[in-house]
Order: C-alpha cells, then structure tokens, then sequence
C-alpha cells in the first residue's frame, strides 16, 4: 500500500531553521532590476537542507529584515540563490540588496518554508514578475519527480521577466509566458475555468494577480490553492486590526470582559473563573473549541478547515483573535 | 535505516537496558528511572536508538516537530514505519495538518457535545448491569462497552469483520516495537487490518453520515489526497479500542488498590475529570513511540545526530521527579494536566476528549454505586507499546 502513496515523490524537508553569516559569492543582472544574488556561508561549512517554497529572511541594516525566496538548486549545499527586483517605491530593503557585491557579508536566518510543495500527480504553476523564484525552485522539483505541470508567467515586458528565456527553452510545451504589452494580461479564465480535481495550483506574484487567481479558484476543491504573498493581505480598514483590544462578551456566563492586546481570550477566561478547558494552547488539539454567537472572529489555528473558518461558527480560543471589535461566545 | 549514519557523539550517555523485555514491560519504572538519571538522553546500545525519558526531552521532541520527523514513521522498526506511512500519525507539515483537520472534526468538543448524553446513558446502564451482578471482569466487561458499541458505530465501518477489530489494533500496536518477536509475530495480523481498511472501509459498506465516510467525503472535496484514505482509516480504526479500554482497567486497579482515593471520588464526584488525568498520567496506555531527527539536536547538552532514531517515552515522564513531587504516589487532587499520556505538539492526541468523555462517564456511574472494588485475579497485557490489563476480576461492594 505504500507504493500508493506519493510521500517521498517530492522534496519536503527542510533544515532546521537557524541563524546564518553568510558571504556573498556572485551579484549577476538577470532581467531589467532583478539581481540574482548567490550567498556562501561564511565559514564555507555546508548550508542547511530546504525544500522548494522556502525563504531565506536577510538582515539588510538594523531594522531592515526581507524576505527572499530561496531560488537556486536544493541539491547544492554549498550556494543559495535568490533572485530581488529592485522596488522604485519600496522601503528600501530591495536597493541594499542592489548595492551588494561578491565578497559582501550579510547576516541570514532560516531556511523556512510557508509555501511547500506538497505532493500531488499535476501541479500549475502560476507566476507574476519577481513571484518567478519561488516557483523556479519548484518546477525542478516537479520535474524531478515526473509530475506533469504547466506554468504561466506574467509579467510587464520580455526583458523584465526574470529566467524567461531559459525557462521557454528548457520547457517549451509546459511554459507559457505573457508579456503584458505583448500578449495582455494572463488569461485565467482559460487557466482556472475547469477545476482538475488532481492539480494543485501554486501562485506567486503581485497582489492583483493573486486576488484575481483566488477569485477565480473559488470553485475549485478547498486546498487546492496555494499562495505565497509578498506583501501582507490587505486589511479591510471597517475591521479593527489584528492585535488591538476587543471585547468579549461570555454569554452563557453572563460576563464581559476587555481583552488586552497580545494576551489570548483563553487566559482572560481562565482568569475570570469561567469553565474552560484547553490543551495546547497554539490551536493544535481543538480543545478549546467554542461557539461564536456574534462578532468575527480572526482565525489563527490549524484546527479548522478554511471553510470552517470562513462560517465564523466557531473559534480556537487559545490563539485565535477577532476582527470585530467584539465577540460574543457561547461560554 | 535507524542506525545513525555517523557514529555515536561523544559524551552521550549509554546503556544496555532493554525495555522491552517481558520484565521490563511488566514493571518499567525502575528502568526508567535509571534511563532518566543517566542524562536528557540516553543510547540504548540493543536497540541503536536513543531514549528520551525526562519530561522536558520528551515535550521537546514531540514539540519541535521540523527537527523530530514523523514522516518517517514513529514506530521503532522499518517495516512497520513502511506500512503506515502517510497516515496522519505518520506525516509533518501541511499534509498532516490538512489530514488531521478532517480526523479531528468529530472530535472536537462542540461536536462531542452532542454525544455527551448517549455516553452518559450508555455507561449508567452498563454498570448497572455489572454491579447487580456483585463480580466482572473490569478488563472486558466494564472496559470494552462503551469503546467497542459505541466508538465503533460512529467510525462506521461494517458489522462484518468488526469483531476483529479489538485484536487487530491491539497487535497493530505490537507491530510498533523495535523488530522482536512479539513485533514480528504481529505483523500477519496487521496486514489482516491493513487489507481490511482497503477493501471493507470503503464507500458503499461504511456507514452513511459516520466518521469514516467523512473521510472519503473530504478526499472527494480535495481537502486531503485520495490515496490518504485507506491508511487514514487506521487512524481510527487503531487508537480508538485500546488505549481507551486499557486507561479503564488501569483506573479500576488503581481504585482498588487505594480506596482513600476512591472515597475521595464517592464524596465529591465533579473530581473525577482530575482524577482519569492522574491515573493516565501514573499509568500511561500508550507508553512511548518514536520519531527520526532530521538534523543534530542539541538536548541540554548531548548531541542527537541526523539520522537517529528517538524512542519518547511517555510514561517514563509522566513519572519524572523533575516534574512531579512524589512521582510514583496516585493523588487524584494532583491538578497539573502535564502529562505526556496524550503526547504533544502537533501530533497531540486527536481522541482525547472522546477518551475523556468515555472514561469519565463511567467512573460518574460507578461513584454512584460501588464503595469498594476487590481484585479477585488479574493478568496484566504483556505488550510492546500498551499498558493496561487483559483480565482483571474484580468484586464490587
């Protein structure tokens, strides 16, 4: 029965995530404003393992930490790639990566990977400018392990699409590139239109594009999506942020109680006296699980399927917070 | 596969106990207590794996998970960790997220809510029954009603073969052990469920609307991969029987053996929630399995290189002097609910609440009847991972 199962068909361990001093090997032009920067650790010791979708932050200045996806080849131990368009309107992290030169020492934390490839027969593969990288990393993978895939690549021009041409080579019946003021936009309706019950899609780019691909992927199974943001998901500014205070309201008890930013509704009700019970405390177990009467609630757990979570029927209290400023709970 | 691919660090601690000797599995605790006062961890030279026995090493371990894989199975043999792969038990990372979501759903307390009843009923009725009759074997007669009608209906596999189901998890868990004989005396067995989860536990002969079906159903939704479904059956099928089951006798023995903590129960019945934590706690069901490092790991001190394997033992935590004053005492006001008997981390046991609920149910009936349990005979389970008892006769007064 084990030979069903597509557990090792593609690379999914990562080394442990850890602090890195790194030396920078090679600064390469690879597209208009895009540098693809090769990085050594400093001690020439080997670097940890990483799988495809993994990150690396690099420390660019006291307060400035980016994110850049890990875009070279996970077999070699001794490099990392990664690949950085240079933002005109950024906060200037993308400039300082511009500035490095070979024999440069950067401080690095990681690998870590919140956009793993996870096994699967079919993938589609779909890209949006700089959002190449991670996805580059993956089509080898995919490759690798005799899936069939497809990739879209968007982008303004030829010669701002980063690995374009390698890529159209290399893969001609699987790549398809798009040129905004060549061929127009992507057309996602031809793409996404039919869902394939065995195909995961994996997405990377500008926030337009992955609104647009998850619009378009709502009738396909739930999962099947994966995205990676490189900017943080607009906030609908009606909604109190995050980590502010809320209220909430214990019905069942009768007691309603100002939760502080930063502390969790569990602990407020635990100090209030309230019957509650829980485990992990991180929104593993499920067993702090309570009903929603009103409010919505912000959901952080692991527990609940993105369905569920969409209901607001129920909530973890343990991790999970509100985007209303008030809850009320069924406890 | 298990052995390290380097060899042995130094300054690791190293010993030649065998746990899984029948003496050693009849009474772990001196063994475990020599494991523990040997280091955060130890090498256990017969096996080529090392021990985690302290609380500290085994929360740490199962917590961080990217280090400590369970991907490549969390049995101490290959063959076993072959066949269960990527169960949810078996697999780290998304895979496993996505496959426990759909295991957890009917475990999760709003929806146990609604069993609350049917289990309170159920059990007030069996220990009616058993205490009319003045003497039963707590072991099978108290201890495998509510598991077996109960549990069993709401997994929902067919009636044809269920009467099976109570040996198959019981050796499934055998298969866990490193590769000795009961192990491999198991493994025939094992392949008896693994088939049966195969061809029986499929659409069309489980029951609508159960647990099991929800499985396919999320396969169909692409929530999880439809090749996880037939190993996903075995997380159900396997751990639901006798964890529970041995939890209840362990319990019964323990109230037996020290009636002031019985009386305690009699008196004040809203203890008996702590009181199913303190006996999983001395008594775990489950006693250890294992998980592989993917990279070195630094315990308090001693290296656990790439490539090893690590035995977490559960109960010998729950019995760590670090942790708990007067470790080997039953004292049910104990309120900590620290224990490992459940694990931690993102394997967390999934059943827990529906354990809790069946276990507790049950003691709220017997509180109200019985003053007095008399051990008449016992025969305790002589089993790789499990702890409990087979038999255990006892008259109640």
């Amino acid at each position: 029965m084990s030979e069903t199962l597509s557990m090792d068909s593609v690379r999914e361990a990562d080394g442990p995530e850890q602090d890195l001093d790194l030396v920078v090997e090679q600064v390469e032009t690879v597209a208009d404003e895009v540098v693809a920067v090769t990085l050594r650790r400093a001690d020439g010791e080997a670097l940890p393992a990483w799988s495809p979708g993994a990150h690396l932050d690099v420390r660019l200045g006291p307060d400035i930490v980016r994110q850049y996806s890990l875009c070279g080849n996970p077999d070699d131990r001794d490099r990392w790639r990664i690949a950085v368009l240079r933002e005109v309107n950024g906060r200037g992290g993308s400039e300082r990566v511009h500035a490095l030169r070979s024999g440069d020492a950067v401080a690095g934390r990681g690998p870590r990977n919140n956009f793993k490839l996870d096994p699967a027969p079919r993938y589609l593969f779909i890209a949006g400018g700089i959002g190449i990288t991670p996805i580059l990393a993956m089509i080898t993978e995919a490759e690798r392990a005799g899936a069939r895939w497809q990739l879209l690549y968007g982008g303004r021009t030829r010669s701002s699409m980063a690995f374009r041409e390698e890529l159209s080579l290399e893969y001609p019946d699987r790549v398809t590139t798009h040129p905004e003021d060549e061929s127009g936009l992507l057309d996602l309706r031809e793409a996404l239109g039919t869902p394939i019950v065995d195909t995961l899609v994996y997405c990377c780019g500008p926030e337009p594009l992955l609104a647009a691909v998850e619009a378009a992927c709502v009738p396909w199974p739930e999962n099947a999506l994966r995205i990676e943001r490189f900017t943080p998901k607009v906030i609908d500014p009606d909604v109190t942020s995050a980590d502010t205070a809320i209220e909430v309201e214990f019905r069942a008890s009768g007691i309603t109680l100002r939760v502080a930013a930063c502390s969790s509704i569990l602990s407020a009700a635990e100090e209030a006296g309230l019957p509650v019970v829980s485990s992990c405390q991180e929104g593993i177990c499920g067993t702090c699980e309570t009903a929603v009467v009103e409010g919505e609630p912000d959901h952080r757990d692991s527990v609940l399927s993105p369905a569920e979570q969409a209901s607001g029927e129920v909530m973890m209290i343990c991790c999970s917070w509100a985007k209303s400023s008030r809850l009320v709970l069924d406890l | 596969m298990t052995a390290p691919t380097r060899s042995l660090p130094v300054g690791v601690p190293e010993s030649d106990f065998d746990p899984y000797t029948d003496e050693a599995l009849l009474d772990p605790w001196p063994g475990y207590r020599q494991l523990r006062e040997a280091g955060p961890t130890v090498w256990l030279s017969k096996y080529e794996m090392f021990a985690m026995t302290r609380h500290s090493s085994v929360r740490r371990v199962l917590e961080d998970w990217q280090t400590f894989s369970s991907a490549y199975g969390v049995m101490m043999n290959d063959e076993m960790n072959k066949v269960l792969r990527g169960n949810t038990l078996c697999s780290d990372g998304e895979q496993h997220d996505a496959q426990r979501r759909v295991v957890i759903r009917p475990l999760r307390p709003l929806s146990l809510r609604a069993l609350h009843d049917q289990i309170t009923a159920e059990a007030e009725q069996l220990v009616d029954r058993l205490v009319a009759k003045g003497s039963f074997d707590a072991a099978t007669e108290l201890a495998h009603h509510l598991p077996l009608t109960v549990v069993s209906n709401l997994i929902g596999l067919p009636e044809d073969g269920r009467e099976q189901m109570l040996v198959w998890a019981s050796e499934m868990f055998n298969c866990f052990g490193p590769a000795n004989e009961r192990t491999v005396s198991a493994f025939p067995v094992l392949q008896q469920m693994v088939s049966y989860a195969s061809t029986q536990a499929v659409r069309g002969k489980l029951k609508p609307g159960s647990w099991a079906e929800a499985i396919h159903d999320a396969a169909d939704r692409g929530e999880i991969s439809p090749e996880a479904v037939p190993v996903m059956m075995i997380d159900y099928m396997g751990p639901s029987l006798d964890t529970t089951i041995f939890a209840i006798s362990s319990a019964v023995e323990l109230f037996a053996r020290h009636p002031d903590q019985w009386d305690l129960v009699r008196q004040d019945p809203s203890l008996v929630a702590g009181a199913v934590e303190e006996v999983i706690r001395l008594e775990a069901p489950i006693q250890d399995f294992s998980r592989y490092a993917v990279s070195d790991y630094d315990l308090d001190g001693v290296i656990v290189p790439a490539g090893s394997r690590a035995i977490v033992f559960y109960g010998a935590a729950n019995r760590d002097e670090r942790e708990y004053s007067d470790p080997d005492h039953f004292d049910i006001r104990r309120t900590a609910r620290t224990h490992m008997s459940f694990g931690a981390g993102p394997h967390q046991c999934v059943g827990m609440n529906l354990a809790r609920l069946e276990i507790s149910a049950l003691f709220m009936a017997l509180a109200k009847r019985v003053r007095r349990f008399e051990v008449t005979s016992s025969q305790r389970a002589l089993h790789n991972i499990l702890r409990g008892f087979t038999q255990l006769e006892v008259s109640v007064s």
